[in-house]
């Protein structure tokens, strides 16, 4: 077991590198340069050659690339003199049009994309788990009908446009909700919960979708399976058998739940965009915008890496709920 | 003579069909009044084509599914007047084999847990002494108890299958088609083991099957069904010396001979 771990974060580790060069590549394929952003305006080309210089942008993707992972273990230092910026190791970057090290700006963002992922992957199980399971008991009712048509709606719309509704409804018209901003946890827990309940709206709608959907088929599939038949007909209770089916289930929710919540806890651009919160996915979405490789580097490894650890723990809960999938 | 352990008379099914699509409003009629009996220790051996309703008929001895009109008496009680509560009693002492032994046991339960299921069903514990006989009485080691269904063929599972029909000591057994989904090769095996256990433990059986030559040699009675009716019934050897229906005629001329296990 802990050999298995073990194993899987070497191999983890050697997928991250190679997500950080292809990121690099890409970003210096992209012909944009960082410099640009920085030397204002006027730009004479030798200020801009000397911004380039400074920010080590002039520098070839390889370079730029071998400079990064060392700068993981050594840490990394920019320019010279009075200008010179270190970033301790290990050292994911330097942000220069925020004057930070990444690491430090991942730190910041955090909280706003925990809360927001939070309470939407818990509100998007309670929704997903509930409507599916009602959906496949009575299986052609009201709940059924209603869900399937919610699930079919959450999974063909766009999120901005859901997120756009939500705000123009509950908060334009109605003015029951904050449109935007985001009060820490600590500050004042109702204010936190209050100013997120919009996004999470959004955010579960459409996750929800798929939870719904596999729960009921999932469900279904249990339910008139032989073996359940097969204790009813030796007499188990209703509720034993019921016990039986929940377990049957959890594993493909579980494969999915894990998925879902990296995905979440990596940032979501979309939603953070339309109720201008400032999470991660929106400081990627900055970074690109500034054409920052040390943000975009960062955050989409800081992501891989959550996506990673996500589907490890799920792997290692596999085993747990069906004892077929044994050590390989 | 004591009272028959099941007794069926005038038993109905109609399933509703969907939409009013060619059966038309009424449903499909799967069993049409159909009366038969089995005595204790009796194997009664029900044969007819696929879709003749068998299945269903032998799903309303437990109550698995509900007769639409007509009555059915198991081990002496009228299944319509048990409650929850009661069906669950009375299955511990009918117990049913499945067709398919690998979807009739839980994937992902070990022999021992399906085994203990039975048990804690009807809120009684069990020592592993009592499962290990219970495996040998079907001619299996203790070691299938820590197996997972994927780990055993085909009639191991039907013989796992079988334990589970045995504990806690039933009277009668209502085997759906436990041979077909079997290699020919095990399918003797486990007939011979259906029918020890009817002659040394006294158990009844009720055997569903489309193969003539099996119920043949492992049922006292045979009862004929086609299209919901029961068309002929009569001792074994009879029925299949001279059939009257010319659905039996058929089915036992399409009885290979070769099939039959010496």
């Amino acid at each position: 077991m802990i050999v298995y771990i073990a194993r899987r974060m070497v191999t983890a580790v050697f997928m991250l590198l190679a997500i950080a060069f292809v990121t690099i590549a890409l970003f210096f394929g992209a012909s944009k340069d960082p410099a640009r952003a920085m030397c204002g305006k006027p730009c004479p080309p030798e200020t801009r050659a000397k911004v380039s210089a400074y920010m080590q942008t002039d520098q070839s993707a390889v370079w730029q690339y071998t400079e990064f992972v060392k700068g993981l273990f050594v840490g990394r230092t920019y320019g010279e003199g009075a200008q010179q910026v270190h970033c301790d190791a290990p050292c994911f970057g330097y942000s220069f049009p925020n004057r930070s090290d990444v690491t430090t700006l991942i730190a910041e963002r955090l909280p706003v994309t925990l809360s927001l992922a939070f309470g939407a992957a818990v509100l998007c199980l309670v929704v997903g788990i509930g409507l599916g399971a009602l959906s496949a008991i009575r299986k052609g009712g009201i709940v059924d009908r209603f869900s399937t048509g919610f699930a079919m709606f959450g999974l063909s719309v766009p999120t901005f446009l859901v997120g756009l509704l939500v705000l123009q409804v509950f908060g334009f018209m109605l003015n029951a909700l904050p449109y935007s901003g985001f009060v820490s946890f600590s500050e004042s827990p109702t204010d936190w919960a209050w100013h997120l309940i919009g996004p999470w709206m959004v955010l579960s709608f459409i996750l929800a979708a798929g939870y719904i959907r596999v729960t009921r088929t999932q469900l279904l599939n249990e339910l008139s399976a032989d073996h359940l038949v097969a204790m009813t007909a030796r007499g188990a209770s209703t509720r034993q058998v019921n016990r039986h089916a929940v377990r049957g289930v959890m594993v493909p929710v579980v494969a999915m739940f894990a998925l879902d919540v990296t995905a979440l806890l990596g940032g979501s651009v979309i939603a953070e965009k339309v109720f201008s919160l400032h999470g991660l996915g929106d400081l990627l979405l900055s970074g690109v915008n500034e054409s920052d490789l040390s943000i975009v580097v960062g955050v989409t490894l800081f992501s891989a890496f959550l996506i990673i650890v996500g589907n490890l723990i799920a792997d290692l809960l596999m085993p747990l709920l069906d004892p077929r999938i044994r050590r390989a | 003579m004591s009272e028959p352990i099941l007794e069926m008379t005038d038993v109905s099914k109609r399933y509703r069909t969907a939409g009013g699509f060619g059966r038309g409003r009424k449903g499909f009629l799967a069993v049409d009044g159909v009366s038969l009996h089995v005595e204790r220790g009796e194997a009664l051996g029900l044969v007819g084509e696929s879709g003749s309703g068998k299945s269903t008929l032998a799903r309303m001895a437990n109550g698995l599914v509900v007769p639409t009109s007509g009555t059915v008496r198991t081990d002496g009680q009228d299944i319509a007047r048990l409650g929850r509560r009661g069906l669950r009693r009375l299955r511990r002492n009918v117990a049913m084999v499945f067709q398919d032994p690998l979807a009739s046991l839980n994937p992902r339960q070990t022999v021992r847990q399906t085994l203990e299921n039975v048990f804690r069903a009807h809120g009684e514990t069990t020592s592993t002494a009592e499962l290990v006989a219970l495996l040998e009485s079907v001619g299996l080691g203790a070691d299938y108890l820590g197996r997972y269904p994927h780990e055993a063929s085909g009639g191991q599972l039907q013989r796992v299958a079988v334990a589970r029909a045995l504990a806690l000591k039933p009277d009668l057994i209502i085997a759906d088609e436990p041979t077909s989904a079997l290699d020919v090769s095990v399918r003797a095996q486990i007939l011979n083991l259906l029918a020890d256990l009817q002659r040394d433990q006294g158990i009844s059986f009720l055997h569903v099957s489309h193969d003539l030559a099996v119920i043949r040699l492992y049922s006292d009675r045979v009862a004929v069904m086609q299209r919901g009716r029961i068309v002929e019934t009569g001792p074994s050897d009879e029925i299949f010396r001279s059939p009257q229906h010319p659905c039996t005629r058929a089915l036992v001329e399409a009885t290979p001979e070769a099939e039959l296990p010496a």
